[in-house]
């Protein structure tokens, strides 16, 4: 099930809520975790029992650790920690890369992750180890944020496991952000999506220079505002339920470098891999040589991460390769230039990885690359190129300005200047929300709208 | 504070239940008018469509088909998109002058279909004109609104194919058979021969294309001011509509009738359904009213003209652009044949032979033809 479904908004939601309300205290974590398995299960039932393993792996392998290490067996409890690893591991590698053509686990990137958090955590004392199966299987399973992150780390909401509290500033905290993502999701990153369908499939001859950079700009706001939108559903849902979840962007296309972005992209997933990758190989303190090492092996895993395909793993190479020569090279003498060099260097830089990104066929890449640069026999620009920026032009506005903090801001400064307790502004804010709740449902409806007009003529 | 925060979980609370309840608490439909098919039920649970995951899949569709309100969430769609400075929406441009008119693009053609279409052209030309004779067998093809109101069209609207499989349709078919209606259709343009909210020609539009052909066959077409023309519907919202759910206004239906008086005699699907009209006004009550003309689909219709006696009969070889234009024609003839290679499933060859047919003629819109999936039939 995902977020921005009709299911999901007028029926699982709806109920989730009605019975974590009357759920007494001691019951609400049960009624996430067998909430939380319905969701996961309800496209892929036979998956219930993947979910079902993965908890009671971790679980029992995280009490184990928690044991060896209190009587002072440390290889016991090392080998504990290498199971549940290896297990996980396993599972992804089994499920994401081993070729076999079986429908991927919806999500199971990000839970893998998250149960993995917890084992190591535990063994570094951390984080004190869940004893509850249900607490613990709440988390495992825990639907906001089970599919597409933010990566939780256990130790995260260990303290909101046991004890959370809920109120009406939270919970309206929580609706807005989750309004504010579905509408990112819905209204921006589906339609612009569709330009991005269009131009996709026209690289060679047909497509123009100006139209290979509308076709992956198109693609570029499509990921930031799929991926963000639903982090903030994440986020919002989290809220609801008295969650706090961590942030997961921060307007990543005003990165002014490559480092720079990865400190604004998929936080929770660059936080993991310094986490438990980064600095358990040492860091940037056991050399020159070992730190670039360091880099070079978080950022091909970061690619392969993303898929089983060779581009994501090229992706992460070219990011590990950039990261390197801004530590290296240029990096300072980038930060001395205006800031409208650097931020054009970032918006290059990031939509020449989105390139790489975007094509599985590595052989697309090369020829994309030269399309947008105009190498080779190319026209600058066609008519259709000319039509699909009058017919998108003001989706595209939006969407440039909606990626960066300006709304943001312009809206504090606003309510600064009226008073936060300004009845009118909130009204404003109310319809706002009313709006985009009413044009997500309008979208989700018509996404399924199909219209059988030729009745054969 | 406080309050407010309490306002807005109140105010999403009932949003979210009102419309979640009342959608569990509305009885299923069967049938939606608008889109003109049937919606899905509610599904039977059952261990087995449980864990295959199919009641999953088909309970999703089933509430969005039966969602409350669907209508009017499409047409809030459109206001939405419209809002955004679309052009066009659901392959729908938002033409001047309130036409609404639908996209075309080469993408839609099927190559492989397409090159067999054309091919088939020459074929079928040649055959049939070796069965009937020289002069008898024509092809026509109409234009749609996208081909022919490209003034109408936002500011550098894409290119429309149609003119160019025209132009392989011509080539294709035997020299003397093949009826172009560019040149009227475009001389005509500013008349109003195209519906604005339905993807055919109006009646208007079937006539001009009845006196290019009547000229191609030797025929001198019916004046003008010979026709009694009579406003039958003026709320008609057609097809191009329902794709997107609001139209900035409404089309007139027409019916043409000779002002010497008629006498016809119409046989559905070999005697299933008998009349003595051409036009079916109980259609003109429902949405869709465009089913007026000649009862909409069938796989054979017969008219039979009482009127006429000269010995000739005409097959048309069609699709629903012919049930506006069959009226026209039936007045040369003693006996009219719409034959719909959808549903007919005799040979063409042996039923003119079988039926004493004397002339041919194949009238589809341009696209129609284009994608035409079932032309083998007249190979046969």
């Amino acid at each position: 099930m995902v977020f921005s479904s009709l299911l999901f908004l007028f029926l699982f939601l709806p109920a989730v809520i009605f019975f974590y309300l009357i759920a007494p205290k001691k019951g609400k974590n049960l009624v996430l975790f067998l909430m939380s398995l319905l969701f996961y299960a309800w496209g892929e039932p036979v998956y219930f029992v993947l979910m079902l393993f993965s908890t009671g792996v971790d679980y029992v392998n995280g009490l184990l650790v928690d044991r060896y290490l209190n009587e002072g067996k440390k290889r016991k409890a090392q080998m504990a920690l290498t199971a549940s690893i290896v297990i996980n591991l396993g599972l992804l590698g089994f499920f994401k890369y081993s070729g076999l053509d079986l429908p991927l686990p919806i999500g199971i990137s990000f839970y893998t992750f998250q149960t993995m958090s917890y084992t190591i955590d535990v063994y570094r004392r951390q984080t004190t180890v869940q004893k509850n199966i249900i607490d613990f299987g709440a988390y495992v399973t825990l639907f906001p944020q089970l599919i597409a992150g933010p990566i939780v780390r256990y130790q995260t909401i260990a303290d909101e496991l046991k004890e959370r509290t809920i109120n009406s500033t939270l919970m309206a905290e929580g609706i807005t952000r989750f309004l504010i993502g579905l509408g990112k999701k819905v209204i921006l990153a589906n339609q612009i999506g569709i330009l991005w369908e269009q131009y996709e499939n026209q690289i060679g001859s047909e497509l123009s220079v100006l139209g290979a950079w509308i076709g992956i700009s198109a693609f570029a706001f499509q990921i930031y505002f799929d991926f963000s939108g639903y982090s903030d559903m994440a986020i919002g849902l989290g809220k609801l339920f008295g969650f706090h979840f961590p942030e997961n962007f921060h307007y990543p296309y005003e990165a002014k470098s490559m480092t720079d972005f990865w400190r604004r992209w998929h936080i929770s997933l660059g936080t993991w891999f310094k986490e438990y990758v980064y600095i358990p190989l040492g860091g940037n303190r056991v050399g020159f040589a070992k730190q670039i090492r360091n880099i070079a092996i978080v950022w091909i895993l970061t690619g392969i991460w993303h898929g089983a395909s060779l581009n994501f793993m090229y992706w992460g190479i070219y990011f590990g390769i950039l990261l390197i020569l801004e530590k290296l090279c240029y990096g300072n003498a980038l930060r001395k230039l205006p800031n409208l060099i650097q931020h054009i260097y970032g918006i290059l830089f990031i939509w020449i990885g989105w390139t790489i990104f975007a094509f599985e066929e590595e052989g697309k890449i090369g020829l994309f690359l030269k399309n947008m640069f105009g190498i080779g026999n190319h026209t600058l620009f066609t008519n259709d190129d000319i039509y699909a920026l009058l017919s998108n032009g003001i989706l595209f506005l939006i969407l440039m300005i909606g990626c960066t903090a300006f709304p943001k801001k312009i809206w504090c400064h606003i309510q600064k200047r009226f008073g936060e307790e300004n009845a009118i502004l909130y009204v404003i804010e109310q319809l706002f929300l009313i709006g985009i709740f009413f044009i997500s449902v309008a979208y989700l409806v018509e996404a399924t709208y199909n219209p059988f007009l030729y009745f054969r003529f | 504070m406080k309050n407010r925060n309490k306002i807005t979980v109140a105010l999403f609370g009932i949003l979210l239940f009102g419309i979640s309840i009342s959608n569990q608490l509305i009885s299923a439909k069967d049938f939606s008018e608008v889109e003109n098919r049937q919606l899905k039920q509610m599904p039977k649970l059952t261990a087995n469509s449980l864990f295959s995951g199919t009641f999953g899949k088909d309970y999703e569709t089933y509430l969005s088909d039966q969602f409350i309100g669907r209508d009017q969430w499409i047409s809030l769609k459109t206001t939405s998109d419209r809002m955004m400075g679309k052009k066009e929406v659901n392959g729908v441009y938002f033409a001047k002058d309130d036409y609404l008119i639908e996209k075309h693009t080469k993408s839609e053609l099927d190559s492989a279909q397409y090159k067999k279409n054309i091919k088939r052209l020459k074929t079928v030309t040649n055959t049939y004109t070796k069965l009937l004779g020289n002069g008898h067998v024509k092809v026509m093809f109409a234009p749609t609104a996208s081909a022919i109101l490209r003034d109408k069209l936002p500011k550098s609207a894409p290119k429309d194919p149609q003119d160019e499989i025209l132009n392989d349709m011509k080539n294709s078919a035997k020299k003397g058979t093949f009826i172009d209606l560019r040149s009227t259709f475009k001389k005509e343009k500013e008349e109003y021969i195209y519906y604005k909210t339905d993807h055919h020609w109006t009646t208007l539009g079937a006539y001009y294309a009845y006196v290019d052909w009547a000229k191609s066959m030797k025929i001198t077409p019916i004046p003008m001011k010979q026709w009694k023309r009579e406003v039958v519907s003026k709320d008609f919202l057609g097809t191009v509509y329902s794709k997107v759910n609001q139209a900035p206004s409404a089309d007139t239906i027409e019916f043409w009738t000779r002002k010497s008086g008629e006498k016809y005699e119409v046989i559905y699907d070999m005697g299933q359904k008998k009349s003595n009209f051409l036009y079916e006004r109980s259609y003109l009550k429902k949405k869709d009213k465009y089913s007026a003309f000649l009862d909409g689909n069938h796989a054979l219709t017969v008219i039979k003209n009482k009127k006429v006696k000269n010995g000739k009969k005409l097959v048309i070889i069609k699709d629903s652009y012919a049930h506006s234009f069959a009226p026209f024609v039936a007045n040369h003839f003693e006996e009219v044949h719409l034959i719909d290679l959808r549903y007919f499933n005799m040979g063409i060859k042996s039923y003119i032979k079988q039926q004493g047919i004397t002339d041919f003629l194949m009238l589809y819109h341009v696209m129609s033809y284009a994608k035409d999936i079932h032309t083998i039939q007249l190979t046969k």
